[in-house]
């Protein structure tokens, strides 16, 4: 350990003029101990881990096509023409879900990683800059903030279109001012530090004082936000998608799923019962990791 | 206090018209001749006469600076447009519409704070035993469960299967107010879920910061009741931040709403403007997304106003 923080020292100038090493992540055996022995923790892992390699292996686990229409099977049980049953056009309920998660996954993971991507530069930018950069980026966010955001999703769809890549879009802006300003209250916190100020006597630019003196500092909060967000942008998802506007409809999707299937709710209830299933599981176990995660990098967060 | 009313005055006023200049800039800026939609789109394969006359029409061929003063005017006079599907003023739609949206809203809100505020303190104040991991676990639910999921269970629940309530629809509460109550009941209680197991944890926890504080000892420690002190000092304290949830949740509930009304039928400000959307008339979207925004704004604005009334340090902030 001490040989390799020497190393860093003598590559890095704006370490070797930190007082105080920044709290950095444990080691991958202290975090892979925290998952095995935290019942929550492994239990919300445990389900979103299961969830991306259902996706990633959808064809591996369920050889029915999610699409196939089968008049001679429609509405039936668990158990007939598929594990859980089949819908109204007599498509494989199982295979419906599980391609669904790809859907799910994939625009709730790059729509997250949108926002957190613009929100963490755009909210360090503000607070390292100060005023004007600060006024405009943060009055934007308010902005944003302003407008219930499925109300905004639907307005801006409205205009471009429903299609997976729009969807992505709206969402990941959306969420960004959220990250935006984690990412300002904490830098204005961190950037007050002495390693701050001695990086900047020494002359580093501030690039690099950003990425090197305080984007670590910052990171755990932005962390816990991530696994949050995922859980509210997979709500707005299945939202966007009950009311038409998500992805085309010949995409299997969990909220149009539902949607469709409402309407023969009283004689075949199994169309609404797994999707709905399955996206509470989904932000759910999200809603969990993000709390778990809050105890584990930030205690002073921890609600108590 | 007169400082920071007129600063926070000034800042609304420029979010209002911010929100204004956005929503102007939406429809006419992003891809898409609205003239063009009406006529069909594409595929009806319009004449250049007949896109021209729709134009001149709706006011488009104008340049866009007189469009955005245009707009301005008629906003500043309490015009919100005409409708381009029926000609009917949105005003006067709106204003049949929105008192039913905020019928289910209103009463959710209360419902949610009824009962997700005592929620917490029991979840606080009983800590150590099973109570906090059952109240939290249930609240955790409460907001992971889309509104759509918790709405049709109830239906499945109480419409189809037990037959007590009738699945969706409206009636105005001047004419049958049984009626209405018995339609009522399941949207709001849907509505009400996810902000009730906000406020339940957003009390839990403020509660439990307090409890940790220097004061909460001194008041014990000079013999006050535990009913006092958690009543008369802890909660006290603990609310300020609860409220401020309760405050955003107005605009959460309008965000549930769009959904609650679709499947409960319910004809209120969302579903106007769903259909709206459907068949793109413009002018009508454009309405409704300004007037929400507009009140959204407002109730964060004297949120955050009546707060520094009674809180000093928010406005030397």
């Amino acid at each position: 350990m001490a040989e390799t923080s020497v190393e860093r020292s003598e590559r890095n100038p704006l370490v070797s003029a930190v007082d105080k090493p920044a709290p950095r992540f444990h080691g991958a055996r202290n975090w892979l101990r925290w998952f095995l022995t935290n019942p929550r923790v492994l239990l919300s892992g445990g389900f979103i881990l299961l969830l991306i390699l259902s996706a990633l292996g959808a064809s591996i686990i369920t050889e029915s096509d999610p699409s196939r229409i089968r008049a001679t099977m429609r509405l039936m049980p668990p158990g007939e023409g598929g594990f859980l049953g089949t819908d109204e056009f007599g498509r494989d309920l199982f295979a419906r879900i599980i391609y669904g998660a790809r859907l799910t996954l994939i625009v709730s993971l790059c729509s997250v990683a949108i926002s957190s991507l613009l929100g963490v530069v755009m909210g360090m930018s503000a607070a390292f800059f100060g005023s004007p950069t600060d006024t405009i980026l943060m009055r934007l966010a308010d902005a944003i903030l302003s407008f219930p955001p499925i109300l905004l999703a639907i307005f801006v769809i409205s205009f471009w279109g429903s299609s997976v890549v729009n969807v992505i879009l709206v969402i990941g802006l959306l969420y960004t001012p959220r990250f935006q300003r984690i990412a300002y209250s904490s830098t204005l916190a961190v950037q007050e530090n002495d390693y701050i100020l001695a990086a900047r006597a020494i002359g580093s630019r501030p690039a690099r004082i950003l990425r090197l003196g305080i984007l670590p500092n910052i990171f755990a909060p932005i962390i816990v936000q991530f696994s949050l967000a995922m859980g509210t942008a997979i709500l707005l998802e299945s939202g966007l998608s009950f009311l038409g506007l998500g992805p085309p409809p010949d995409v299997a999707s969990w909220g149009r799923s539902i949607q469709q299937s409402s309407r023969f709710m009283s004689q075949h209830p199994w169309g609404v019962v797994w999707p709905s299933l399955v996206i509470s599981t989904t932000v759910l176990a999200f809603n969990i990791l993000g709390d778990a995660l809050r105890d584990r990098l930030d205690p002073r967060l921890r609600t108590a | 206090m007169g400082a920071y009313l007129i600063r926070r005055t000034i800042s609304t006023i420029v979010l209002l018209y911010l929100i204004v200049t956005v929503v102007f800039l939406l429809l006419h800026l992003l891809p898409g001749d609205p003239a063009m939609t009406i006529l069909g789109g594409i595929d009806a394969n319009p004449t250049e006469e007949d896109i021209a006359r729709v134009r001149e029409r709706l006011g488009l061929d104008r340049p866009l600076y007189v469009q955005y003063l245009d707009w301005m005017g008629s906003l500043l006079r309490g015009d919100l447009g005409t409708s381009f599907v029926n000609n009917r003023s949105v005003a006067d739609d709106l204003f049949t519409r929105l008192p039913r949206t905020m019928m289910l809203i209103m009463p959710a809100v209360i419902l949610a704070v009824l009962l997700g505020m005592p929620m917490g303190i029991i979840a606080a104040r009983f800590r150590k035993s099973l109570v906090d991991p059952g109240i939290s676990s249930f609240a955790l639910i409460g907001f992971s469960v889309p509104v759509f999921v918790s709405g049709l269970l109830l239906v499945y629940l109480f419409s189809l299967k037990l037959g007590w309530l009738p699945a969706n629809g409206y009636v105005s509460p001047a004419d049958d107010f049984i009626g209405f109550l018995k339609r009522a009941v399941m949207p709001i209680v849907t509505l009400s879920l996810g902000p009730m197991a906000i406020t339940m944890r957003m009390t839990r926890s403020s509660m439990l910061e307090q409890m940790g504080l220097d004061y909460v000892r001194t008041a014990r420690a000079k013999g006050l009741t535990e009913f006092a002190t958690m009543y008369r000092h802890v909660l006290r304290n603990a609310l300020l931040p609860v409220v401020t949830v309760v405050a955003l949740q107005f605009g959460a509930m309008f965000a549930g709403s769009v959904l609650v009304e679709l499947i409960f039928n319910w004809p209120g400000v969302n579903s106007y403007l769903l259909t709206s959307i459907s068949v793109r008339d413009y002018p009508v979207v454009q309405a409704i997304v300004l007037v929400i925004a507009t009140i959204f704004v407002l109730i964060n604005f004297l949120t955050d106003v009546s707060f520094a009334m009674f809180d000093p340090r928010i406005r030397h902030d």
